[in-house]
């Protein structure tokens, strides 16, 4: 279990999580992008607030049961703490009379898809450099050796 | 990815029928019945979903012949002139056919766009490991 | 040796003379006097490295549930912490090997 909870402290969890919501946000999107000429398409979207409360709620259980800040006394045993609470994501179809209606009943407006697209891409790839120095902090505690 | 590979396919069919209206402007098509009459301007219908995925991604639902009036042009000397001195032309407007171009080609860019997304966010999902 | 071994956090690893400015780790202790004893300058810097690690652990939450909008400072707040956590790993290093030296003195 030790190597298990290796990987379940600190912020890697949290990375995942953001990461893989990330991707499939990334789909969705791509998909309203698709049908912006399709008629009577609503636009669908995986909503964010919904998943960082989620994340939030998540955080704060695992803070609460498992504190995270280990004292560093000789003898005391590091307490794991992983994330629990699949934060579910469902896709949403909302948002039927926000505005934003063309004249074939298409609910998709381009401009502000590609600004989710940017913003989603960039939290993505930044939350993955964030995982690689993750484990490149790992690796260092592992092999002893620092390496650039 | 293949959705906006089928947005991109999509978009693709729809720019060629517009050069196609375009090109047809002002022609004469035989019709089943046999008789000359003018080019009808076509349109083209998206439906959600491709052949892979059900509810996701775009195709082509129909092409569909667009029943406006045609335009009656007064031009006698014109072999298929009517009593009148009258020809029906095509119902094809070159103002709106390259408004739809660019329509069209918006929609594809951005669909291009929405795919390098996709393909950043593969490359750097790749640097996990790397 | 081992007081030769300055830490700057600012600036790396570099060797300091005995008195330049940064934390002077690597001070022999001086047992029975009023000064703070080896072990407890190093559990000293190793607790400031756990706090830079804290802090980019809250900076990264802040990130991912969205109470932060500045990637910027996050990213920062990851490099510090990697850059510290190798630092204190360098320094270990160099005192296990200055331990091995001493073992290996004939005596």
């Amino acid at each position: 279990m030790y190597f298990k909870a290796m990987f379940d402290q600190g912020s890697i969890p949290v990375l995942e999580k953001v990461i893989s919501f990330c991707e499939q946000r990334n789909r969705v999107i791509a998909n309203n992008i698709a049908n912006v000429d399709t008629p009577h398409y609503r636009r669908r979207d995986l909503p964010v607030a919904e998943f960082r409360a989620q994340l939030s709620s998540a955080i704060a259980h695992r803070e609460k049961n498992n504190p995270r800040l280990f004292s560093f006394e000789p003898g005391k045993n590091v307490v794991p703490n992983a994330l629990g609470g699949v934060n579910a994501r469902q896709i949403v179809e909302p948002l039927n009379r926000n505005g934003y209606l063309r004249h074939d009943d298409n609910s998709v407006s381009i401009d502000r898809e590609m600004a989710e697209l940017s913003k989603n891409t960039l939290l993505h790839n930044a939350m993955v450099q964030i995982l690689v120095k993750e484990f490149g902090m790992m690796q260092t505690a592992i092999s002893e050796k620092v390496v650039k | 990815m293949d959705i906006s590979a089928s947005a991109l396919s999509a978009e693709r069919s729809r720019m060629r029928m517009i050069a196609n209206n375009l090109a047809n402007a002002e022609s004469y098509v035989r019709g089943p019945d046999g008789s000359m009459r003018p080019y009808r301007r076509k349109r083209m219908v998206f439906q959600l979903g491709s052949g892979a995925g059900a509810g996701e991604g775009v195709s082509v639902a129909k092409v569909v012949d667009e029943m406006s009036e045609f335009r009656r042009v007064y031009d006698p000397d014109h072999p298929y002139a009517g009593p009148d001195g009258c020809v029906l032309m095509p119902n094809v407007n070159p103002i709106v056919e390259m408004v739809d171009m660019m329509e069209a080609t918006r929609a594809y860019e951005a669909n291009v766009t929405a795919m390098d997304a996709t393909k950043s966010i593969l490359a750097a999902a790749f640097k996990i490991i790397a | 040796m081992v007081e030769h071994i300055g830490m700057n956090f600012s600036g790396g690893i570099k060797p300091t003379g005995p008195g330049a400015g940064g934390a002077d780790i690597g001070k022999l202790p001086q047992t029975g006097s009023a000064g703070k004893s080896f072990k407890d300058v190093l559990m000293e810097k190793i607790g400031e490295v756990n706090d830079l690690i804290l802090d980019k652990d809250n900076a990264v939450e802040a990130l991912a549930t969205g109470k932060t909008e500045n990637v910027a400072e996050v990213l920062v707040a990851v490099e510090k912490a990697d850059q510290a956590f190798k630092a204190l790993m360098q320094i270990r290093n160099k005192l296990v090997e200055a331990w091995q030296e001493i073992e290996r003195m004939q005596i």
